[in-house]
């Protein structure tokens, strides 16, 4: 990325609804899943990593990536690429930086779907 | 008034082991109208296709378990007569994912994260396809009808389709065949082959029908079914030279009765005159003959069958369709096996009874 770029949101409002069709709803519904579900998600990236396993690292992170581009997260899908493509070679110390930078992104996640998608109890996901 | 007919909507199965992904892909086909299904990975797929349901499958390629690539090849070999119509979608899009996934059968390919609109229009393409099939699948219930009338039995038609795809496939890989039997050619021999014998709507019941010995003007009479349904099927195909499977069907109907020696009929063909199709049909019409019940005698066993197959090389047979045959008679047997037919009772009140002591018309010799 250019040094003068603006960063990208953490989510593309107008193209997380374009994606799903429209729906304002659906929008919220499914950025509430996508939250509810990144601790559990961050979590076994972690033990993957933690266990050496590199090909399921790299097929979770991969996972995590299309994830993130479907919610229209491009710095989650970024670092979750970055994984992906670091899980064969990098040191584990490095991918769990890697992996606390993922968490740090889905915590502005959380903050960004409390906000702009404020759940109303009857409608939380999950329940 | 003019009542508009009901249109059903394509059942889509979407596979994929990201929950969030999936639901979207759902929730987009069903603003499209489209029943969905989902499936988290290739396993569980094949559980759904194999329902039969779903005609249009959308998978991701990255799985546990089974993943997209895999399911596309296993969704190939599956013995399926109904066509399934596999879009890959995935973020790996460069040539190479590209060109695996296609050459593991998937039929088109979509980026991740999907456009709405895109996928729309290429499950569209998808739809026009199976739509081509219906009409195929109208052309066999027209070969049914047709072959209704015979005391051949209920599955001969399906018998001897797989029996040319077989064949075919085996002599795909054999290198004097292999810039001619492309994919293409299998598919178009498995529709047309049913149309085999569609001539014999223009023989006599009291000749089709006979359960004795043909006289040898009634022989000459049966032996007319080739060219009457050579001639239906020409008229349709002057009409429409760009339709493959339609001219093959024409190649069939004429001349699935000729021989490698030259002594068959319609036209007295021999050797390499003969077209490939009418070569191929012909091993898969005397077996399935052979080892069939007929109301005029009971099936041969399949070993007996062969031996006679094996005879005829170089005579009624093309020896390279008797030689692949031989490679690929445990095949032939499990097809035979796998449709397991006894005379049709359903109609039997309107057949001739066979009387205890006729001798059987042999089936060489006859249609």
């Amino acid at each position: 990325m250019a040094k003068n770029a603006k960063p990208a949101p953490i989510i593309d409002r107008e193209q997380l609804i374009r994606r799903m069709m429209g729906s304002d709803d659906m929008a919220k519904r499914m950025i509430h899943r996508f939250v509810e579900s990144a601790a559990a998600e961050c979590d076994l990236i972690e033990s993957t990593v933690r266990l050496g396993d590199k090909a399921s690292l790299e097929s979770l992170a991969h996972r995590h990536k299309g994830t993130a581009q479907t919610m229209a997260s491009s710095p989650v899908a970024d670092v979750a690429g970055r994984l992906e493509l670091h899980a064969q070679s990098d040191e584990i110390s490095e991918l769990l930086e890697i992996v606390e930078e993922l968490r740090s992104l889905h915590r502005e996640v959380a903050a960004f779907a409390a906000t702009e998608f404020s759940a109303t109890p009857t409608e939380k996901v999950g329940t | 008034m003019t009542m508009k007919l009901p249109t059903k909507a394509t059942k889509i199965l979407v596979v994929d082991d990201d929950p969030i992904a999936a639901e979207t892909l759902r929730y987009a086909l069903s603003q499209f109208g489209y029943p969905t299904q989902v499936a988290s990975d290739g396993l569980e797929a094949i559980k759904f296709i194999r329902t039969g349901k779903y005609r249009i499958v959308i998978s991701d390629v990255e799985m546990p378990g089974m993943n997209g690539i895999e399911l596309c090849r296993e969704v190939r070999v599956m013995n399926s007569c109904d066509y399934t119509y596999l879009i890959l979608l995935t973020g790996r899009c460069d040539t190479d994912s590209v060109v695996e996934g296609l050459d593991a059968g998937a039929d088109d390919y979509i980026a991740k994260p999907f456009s709405p609109a895109e996928l729309k229009l290429r499950i569209r393409a998808g739809e026009r396809l199976l739509l081509q099939e219906s009409r195929e699948l109208m052309i066999f219930a027209l070969a049914k009808l047709a072959d209704s009338r015979d005391t051949e039995t209920g599955s001969h038609l399906e018998r001897i389709r797989e029996y040319c795809r077989v064949l075919c496939l085996e002599l795909s890989t054999w290198p004097e065949y292999r810039d001619v039997i492309d994919g293409i050619y299998i598919q178009s021999i498995y529709e047309a082959s049913p149309l085999h014998d569609i001539g014999k709507v223009g023989i006599p019941d009291r000749i089709l029908l006979k359960p004795g010995k043909l006289s040898a003007a009634e022989f000459t009479i049966m032996t007319q079914h080739a060219q009457i349904g050579a001639n239906t099927l020409h008229s349709v195909v002057e009409a429409h030279p760009e339709a493959t499977v339609l001219n093959m069907a024409y190649q069939i109907a004429l001349t699935h009765h000729e021989r490698w020696d030259g002594t068959g009929y319609p036209n007295g063909l021999s050797g390499n005159d003969i077209p490939l199709c009418g070569r191929i049909i012909a091993v898969a019409d005397v077996y399935d003959a052979l080892t069939s019940n007929r109301v005029y005698k009971p099936a041969m066993p399949h070993e007996q069958a062969v031996a006679i197959i094996k005879e005829g090389s170089n005579t009624h047979f093309d020896p390279n369709m008797v030689r692949a045959f031989l490679n690929l008679e445990e095949k032939f047997l499990q097809i035979q096996r796998n449709s397991v037919d006894s005379i049709e009772t359903e109609d039997s009140e309107f057949l001739p009874l066979a009387k205890p002591n006729s001798p059987p018309r042999h089936l060489l010799q006859t249609t």
